[in-house]
């Protein structure tokens, strides 16, 4: 019986397990996708790492926008021991009062609370090293822009999450992104996950870098000259384009005033790439592609002589007029009618093409279109379809009754300076994708041929009178190196009703240099110039020459021959060397190099070079403090020198 | 050793065996997540001087930035700008042209 019940509990035992034994092979070896749906939930875990915005670079590979790691401090505050404490520090240390930190800690229900986002390394390394339980951070990305308000509405900016809100950072936010990677992982009891490949946790997806056609220093120098513009004639604004007319690549696009991309949520003012966005009516820059596209068509040679009527021409019950009285000529060649900006001169040619042929040269130079560099927010500008009464097309022909923006005539002027083709703008030199390793470049796209290769010369040729002297671009003269251009100075359109603004006018120069081997093509214009004038000639074309100076000068470009007046001359120097006895190094004129100063020199307010050149000789050590000018000294001025000087120096802001 | 004593042993010996295998098993996996967590250590080494070699480059745009330098250089140094006709280029024929 005993036997019996034994070997029933036994079977009953073994046919358990045997059964829990089966159950768990068949759970394990039987593909069953809600249990493995469960599996999966139950011991892995997502985790997203999120990429980094690739930066923006210029020409030569220099950051004009990158994105570094920073680090964002949060708290749990239910494990933060003493919130008192804990925020008293954190107030001390961020310099903001203790309740709005308190206040965001002492919830100990909460277990998450954002403190302060983006910190930089030095503060992370503090906070972590006052190990206080509680508080964390979490690696996040922050957009810099070391150049402040270099090409600030051509780069845009970015929102508090990253992603581009204006310019090149918002029309490329897919590509400087980059793709965030999901990666799903193993994970413990307690939910942390398990580690197996290192690479995984701390790889960082990387956006695109984008390289730009944009030159940094010609920029600068480009920004520079238009804020000294600004300052120099009261202007409203200014803004300039300089292009490489072999492919039409934007090598500066520059306006002023600017913004601080890196603080662009303080203000939206000044966030307009006027280049592109803006459309106006130029004037007698314009008058390049009326003359261009009568020579194409066969109409007017350089030297066919136009009536010029004296500087006044009627079409109906309206007048044509000359800019100037002191061009009031009777008759005029093709070439002078550039040479002194005529616009009655202009009106007969456009007359002679007619309205049609006149639109049709204006929409083959670009105008009226989008040129297709691909930023935001580009104008077409305002090409209005023929028929045209007589005095619009005579309007036209010299730019008014055309809107257009600076864009479109600095790259129709390319077209000029390259022999004649159309070329589609970009500043998009090429698109870097650090993942893949793949590098997208943009090519040059010839849109079409606009003029023949000879009338183009011929263009040139006229354009370069326009600098020589008696012409209306004379200031935009560089010795030694040929310009070709044409000034404009054009009446602003009253934007708040019919008619143009009194007193403000746009001053604008386009041209290119050397004007025979064009390698830039430089377009200026200034808003409302209210001092020293406001007509091209002398506000527009001088900043056209320093820009061209710059660039030429930097490209180790060679100067050429032209007249003895572009030359340094030897008996010049010789003269003033002579005529001047100041000049003369004798040692009357350096008494203090012999006998150096017994008393402390006054230094307060001199460089530091300058106040050590006035103590040059004296047997002192001197105690520099600071950097800067001479705040104060020790001894003070006039007292007697002794084993040792302090010079304290007053910090300049420089940041 | 008799063969019946090897007999009696094989058991002991298979257990054995089987035991050392797991143990081995489980060492190699403890093994293998110890060097991911190495390997993570590193990883992360790397990255935070790829960080750092950032924000040196950043530092260097930030410092040589022509805004910078020319702030630098009229306000710390008693430098001015070239002024017109101060900058002289020679041609290829060695004349002096000012600029």
């Amino acid at each position: 019986m005993y036997k019996s019940r034994v070997i029933v509990i036994v079977f009953f035992i073994t046919g358990l397990w045997g059964a829990m034994i089966m159950r768990g092979v068949y759970l394990q070896l039987v593909p069953n996708p809600q249990f493995e749906k469960i599996k999966h939930r139950q011991f892995s875990r997502m985790i997203k790492l999120s990429s980094r915005r690739g930066d923006i670079l210029d020409r030569k590979g220099k950051e004009l926008a990158v994105s570094v790691t920073s680090y964002s401090l949060f708290a749990d505050p239910k494990i933060i021991k003493d919130p008192y404490a804990t925020a008293k520090k954190l107030a001390r240390h961020f310099r903001v009062s203790f309740r709005s930190v308190y206040n965001k800690i002492k919830n100990k229900k909460k277990r998450f609370v954002w403190l302060r986002r983006r910190l930089d390394r030095e503060e992370y390394d503090k906070i972590q090293g006052w190990k206080i339980r509680g508080l964390a951070f979490k690696e996040e990305f922050k957009r810099i822009y070391p150049n402040k308000s270099l090409a600030a509405p051509v780069l845009g900016f970015v929102g508090r999450e990253q992603q581009g809100l204006d310019g090149l950072e918002k029309k490329f936010e897919s590509v400087l992104s980059g793709d965030g990677k999901k990666v799903s992982v193993q994970r413990d009891a307690r939910g942390r996950a398990l580690v197996e490949d290192g690479r995984i946790f701390a790889s960082t997806p990387e956006g695109s870098d984008v390289y730009l056609t944009i030159d940094k220093e010609l920029q600068y120098w480009v920004e520079d000259q238009l804020q000294q513009a600004v300052r120099e004639h009261d202007a409203e604004s200014a803004w300039a384009v300089v292009l490489n007319p072999e492919n039409s690549e934007i090598l500066a696009m520059a306006n002023y005033p600017s913004y601080d991309p890196n603080r662009a949520y303080k203000s939206n003012k000044n966030r307009r790439n006027k280049t592109i966005h803006d459309v106006y009516e130029t004037g007698s820059v314009m008058k390049a592609f009326s003359v261009g596209g009568a020579l194409d068509r066969g109409i007017v040679e350089p030297n066919t002589r136009i009536n010029t009527e004296n500087g006044v021409f009627r079409i109906g019950k309206r007048k044509i007029k000359e800019a100037d009285k002191s061009h009031y000529f009777k008759e005029l060649t093709v070439s002078e009618i550039i040479s002194y900006s005529s616009n009655v001169g202009t009106s007969k040619i456009a007359l002679m093409m007619t309205d049609k042929a006149l639109y049709e040269t204006l929409m083959g130079f670009g105008f009226g279109e989008k040129s297709g560099v691909g930023l935001l927010g580009e104008a077409r500008g305002l090409l209005s379809e023929p028929p045209w009464r007589d005095h619009l097309t005579a309007n036209i022909s010299f730019g008014h009754g055309v809107a257009v923006t600076a864009l479109q005539v600095a790259n129709a002027y390319a077209a000029i300076a390259n022999g004649g083709e159309l070329n589609r703008p970009y500043i998009i030199k090429e698109i870097r994708d650090v993942e893949k390793g793949e590098v997208i470049k943009t090519k040059k796209k010839t849109i079409r041929r606009v003029l023949t290769e000879k009338n183009a010369g011929l263009m040139k040729m006229m354009l370069s009178s326009v600098v020589a002297e008696g012409g209306s671009g004379y200031k935009a003269r560089i010795y030694g190196y040929p310009v070709a251009g044409k000034t404009g100075t054009a009446q602003k359109v009253d934007p708040n009703g019919r008619g143009y603004l009194p007193g403000h006018y746009i001053s604008n120069f386009s041209g290119f240099v050397p004007a025979n081997d064009p390698r830039y093509v430089i377009y200026v214009a200034v808003d409302s110039p209210k001092k020293q004038g406001y007509y091209a000639s002398t506000v527009a074309a001088p900043i056209f020459r320093n820009i061209a100076k710059f660039a030429l000068r930097r490209e180790g470009a060679t100067p050429v021959y032209f007249s003895d007046s572009d030359l340094v001359r030897q008996n010049q120097v010789v003269e003033e060397e002579v005529s001047d006895p100041p000049h003369v190094l004798s040692l009357k004129n350096i008494p203090d190099r012999l006998d150096p100063p017994t008393v402390m020199p006054a230094l307060e307010g001199l460089t530091l070079k300058e106040a050590l050149i006035k103590l040059h000789g004296v047997d002192v050590d001197i105690d520099i403090r600071g950097e800067g000018r001479v705040l104060s000294t020790r001894p003070k001025e006039g007292e007697p020198l002794k084993k040792r000087a302090q010079l304290r120096l007053r910090p300049t802001v420089i940041q | 050793m008799s063969k019946h004593q090897v007999q009696t042993l094989k058991p002991f010996v298979s257990v054995l065996l089987l035991m050392c295998f797991l143990f081995a098993f489980a060492f190699i996996k403890m093994e293998n997540r110890r060097m991911g967590y190495s390997f993570l250590k590193l990883a992360q080494k790397e990255k935070q001087l790829r960080n750092q070699q950032r924000a040196k480059s950043l530092q260097l745009a930030h410092m040589t930035g022509p805004e910078r330098v020319q702030l630098l250089a009229t306000q710390r140094l008693p430098l001015k700008k070239a002024g017109s006709g101060q900058i002289i280029q020679m041609t290829e024929g060695g004349l002096a042209i000012i600029q």
